[in-house]
């Protein structure tokens, strides 16, 4: 309080000693109104609506919300990353109506297989057609090749799946995380709302904060890091990003897709009863839950 | 700044006589650039990244946004450039009146209030300038004041502005503010680690936002006044 | 199979969103922006061949969404092709102009010439009005020697010997208009597409990372990816690797996944000694 005092103090003095300057400031003030009159009112319908942004600090772009892009009606986070032998993906749980939320249990992310999961943020609606008609295609593949697809040709799919509707595009923007069958290789990419691939060997990102996203993404992550590390390092980027944006969190499931073990059956008559089995079975998908 | 005449309609132009055409005008241009302070127990720094620049084209590589005010404040502004230049130099008369009136020089609070009502003044045609105030507060404490266009402001320990400030924030937030962690020891700031954190997250902006580049300039301020650093970064 | 098929496939585009996504857009909800390459591509015909060059930046809006994507596309294996504009269009025109290419080259048993490639992409673009926004810089060494084109979105077309499109096409062609020579050496030529792809790379916002480039020559094709790293991260000097335990769990849940027994081996292993 006595803080606060002082500052009015100090501001009463100041306003009190500088009234030329404030004089001066108001003429070149007014002069700025009087030669732009007759737009006056344009400026402040077009410009001023832009300019004067929600949260200080934040950009021109960061307006989006309020200008109701179709991207951040319903708000979403999505994240995938990749480890050694490992990959991740996590999304937030958010469904909202614009700045209500409506439900914290929304699913984002799809398993489209043992080993590929696939994260939808966007338009709710179309989240859930788009889900339902990759696993209708999926199936089909599955069935007519009697083989488990491979992450790249998945991307293919949903590439082809968003692309057919260039000009009526679905409002989603994938993200595909998962392991190839054969080499084990670690595969992560993402889509933009027309179909265009991309695939990176570190994160994608998607959803409605994204920048968010990429600046603790671009900080913290670290090439070959390990299944527990890289979960550790997913979570706290989602985290802290979706605290930054009004139109995401409310919890957050991750799921991290390990190497798959290679099996070796040893003889029974060994003498370390331990070396009949190396490698633990089967714990390849770990689904998390998080504290907001 | 643009004049963009728009006929009613690009089909008929041609045909089409008489009539007022309406002529539009934007009064703001923005020129990127990022800003970012934080406070220590008996410091403060503040960095900027040194690139000027509008729509696809760098206008300069070499314009730091970051303003020394007096031995214990420094100003960061990014935004539009031409406003970021009239009203700093209008703070600093502003400050040099004070200088002469009372013998004294304007602490960094007061020069936060009045930077506040120099932007709120303005409310109807706003400066299109991101404002953050690092400095020292009258007990030595490093203190951060952050403002949006029109004058709305509050004293914090942290704050990213400017066009990559959404990218920065959430990771000062979490090494800074120690947020969504649990088991974590929270060590009080030191200057080292404040420094080097402004480095690694201005490598981050301008691995992903296209203003922030170049390089980044830190200005730390103590009760010995006020040192620089600077730190390249990419120039593409 | 037929029956079975709930989506029947007609090929070519769908439209079944677009009265929806336009009610959407009326009731002042905003439509999203497609990842764009805003891009420095260029191309160049020297002594034996062409060279072909590109940046490898990614934009959406202001935001960097790939620093590394590839803009050189495959079209045959003596034709290649960089795309500016909508990054989507440009990969799946190039595509699909691929496919109809092999088609072609089986049809008539022969290597595609590269006024064949250019003749379908304008008829394609100018069918679509302009609305696939591909900006192409088409190369390709055929039977009847090097060509060069640049296709435009409306579908009208240059030959030239050296062409640059994209958001830095400007700063490129200033390097090429400063010093290119007709029958220039093969590292020379590297070396200018080189030069004027960085010209872009530094001085168009749009564009950035690394240069890539593409030779080619009669009977053989040099793709360098990357040819020239134009930028590198910074180095990060603190460590924000997490302690174990850090991020607070709700619950955990561990998903067994059957695995298909591959092949199965009996060894022999020797008793070990304790």
């Amino acid at each position: 309080m006595k803080a606060i005092n002082k500052h009015l103090d100090h501001r009463i003095d100041v306003d009190g000693g500088l009234e030329k300057i404030m004089n001066l400031a108001e003429r070149v003030h007014k002069l700025e109104f009087r030669n732009s009159e007759d737009n006056c009112v344009n400026f402040w319908q077009q410009h001023i609506q832009k300019v004067v942004i929600p949260s200080n600090g934040s950009s021109e772009k960061n307006s989006r919300i309020l200008e109701k892009s179709i991207m951040s009606y319903n708000g979403a986070a999505i994240v995938a990353m990749k480890g050694k032998d490992c990959v991740a993906i996590a999304s937030d749980c958010r469904f909202g109506i614009q700045a209500q939320t409506v439900a914290t249990n929304f699913q984002k992310i799809f398993e489209m297989g043992p080993y590929l999961y696939l994260g939808l943020p966007g338009l709710a609606t179309d989240v859930q057609t788009v889900a339902q008609r990759l696993k209708f295609r999926l199936n089909l593949y599955e069935l007519r090749e009697n083989r488990r697809i491979k992450p790249k040709t998945f991307l293919s799919m949903v590439s082809n799946l968003l692309y057919e509707r260039r000009f009526g595009p679905y409002f989603v923007e994938p993200v595909i995380a998962g392991i190839e069958s054969k080499s084990n290789e670690p595969f992560i990419a993402a889509l933009d709302l027309i179909g265009c691939p991309m695939i990176t060997e570190d994160f994608v990102v998607s959803g409605t904060c994204t920048e968010q996203l990429y600046g603790m993404c671009e900080s913290l992550w670290v090439p070959d890091l390990e299944a527990e590390d890289l979960f550790q390092t997913i979570s706290q980027a989602l985290l802290n990003a979706v605290d930054r944006d009004a139109v995401s969190g409310w919890g957050a499931v991750v799921y991290i897709i390990t190497y798959i073990q290679k099996f070796r059956c040893g003889a029974v008559n060994t003498a370390s009863p331990k070396s009949d089995f190396t490698g633990t079975e089967h714990d390849n998908a770990i689904e998390y839950g998080l504290y907001e | 700044m643009s004049v963009i005449t728009q006929p009613r309609s690009s089909f008929v132009e041609e045909y089409y006589a008489g009539g007022p055409k309406e002529v539009s005008f934007n009064p703001y241009a923005h020129n990127g650039g990022t800003i970012l302070a934080i406070a220590g127990d008996d410091f403060s720094v503040i960095g900027s990244d040194t690139r000027l620049s509008e729509g696809f084209s760098i206008h300069s590589r070499d314009c730091p946004k970051t303003y020394k005010l007096t031995n214990t404040t420094v100003l960061g502004c990014a935004g539009f450039h031409g406003d970021v230049l009239t009203l700093t130099k209008v703070v600093e008369a502003r400050l040099k009146m004070y200088e002469h009136e009372h013998n004294k020089q304007m602490t960094s609070g007061a020069i936060a209030a009045m930077l506040s009502t120099m932007l709120y003044h303005r409310r109807f045609f706003p400066y299109y300038v991101y404002n953050i105030i690092g400095g020292l507060d009258e007990e030595g404490k490093g203190c951060v004041y952050s403002f949006d266009p029109v004058g709305s402001y509050e004293r914090e320990v942290y704050r990213a502005g400017g066009s990559a400030g959404s990218i920065l924030q959430p990771l000062l937030d979490n090494q800074i503010g120690f947020k969504n962690m649990q088991n974590v020891e929270k060590l009080p700031l030191s200057q080292e680690k404040a420094i080097k954190l402004i480095k690694d997250v201005f490598i981050s902006a301008a691995e992903r936002d296209i203003y922030t580049g170049d390089q980044v300039q830190i200005q730390i301020i103590t009760k010995d006044g006020v040192r620089m650093e600077s730190f390249a970064l990419r120039r593409d | 199979m037929a029956a079975l098929c709930v989506e029947p496939s007609t090929g070519g585009f769908i439209f079944e969103n677009c009265k929806r996504n336009a009610v959407l857009q009326s009731k002042g909800l905003k439509g999203p922006t497609a990842l764009k390459t805003g891009t420095t591509i260029c191309g160049i015909v020297f002594k034996d061949g062409i060279v072909l060059g590109a940046d490898t930046r990614a934009t959406e809006d202001t935001i960097i969404a790939d620093k590394n994507c590839s803009k050189i596309h495959y079209l045959s294996d003596n034709i290649y092709c960089c795309g500016a504009g909508t990054a989507a269009d440009t990969e799946m025109t190039t595509q699909l102009i691929s496919s109809q290419l092999e088609l072609h080259r089986l049809n008539t048993g022969r290597i595609p010439r590269v006024c064949t490639a250019n003749r379908m992409l304008k008829q394609m673009l100018f069918r679509y009005q302009g609305y696939i926004s591909a900006a192409l810089v088409l190369g390709g060494v055929d039977v009847t020697g090097p060509h060069l084109y640049s296709v435009y979105p409306h579908g009208s077309t240059d030959a030239l010997p050296y062409v640059t499109m994209g958001s830095g096409s400007l700063a490129a062609m200033s390097v090429f208009e400063d010093r290119y020579k007709i029958n220039m050496e093969r590292e020379d030529a590297m070396k200018l597409v080189c030069d004027a792809i960085r010209a872009g790379i530094f001085n168009d916002l749009g564009s950035g990372s690394n240069v890539d480039l593409c030779i080619i020559t009669k009977d053989k094709v040099d793709y360098l990816r990357p040819f020239d790293e134009a930028n590198q991260k910074g180095q990060r000097q603190g460590d924000y690797t997490y302690k174990r335990g850090t991020t607070a769990i709700l619950s955990e849940e561990v998903k067994k996944i059957e695995f298909d027994l591959i092949s199965t081996k009996v060894t022999r292993v020797e008793p070990m000694e304790t």
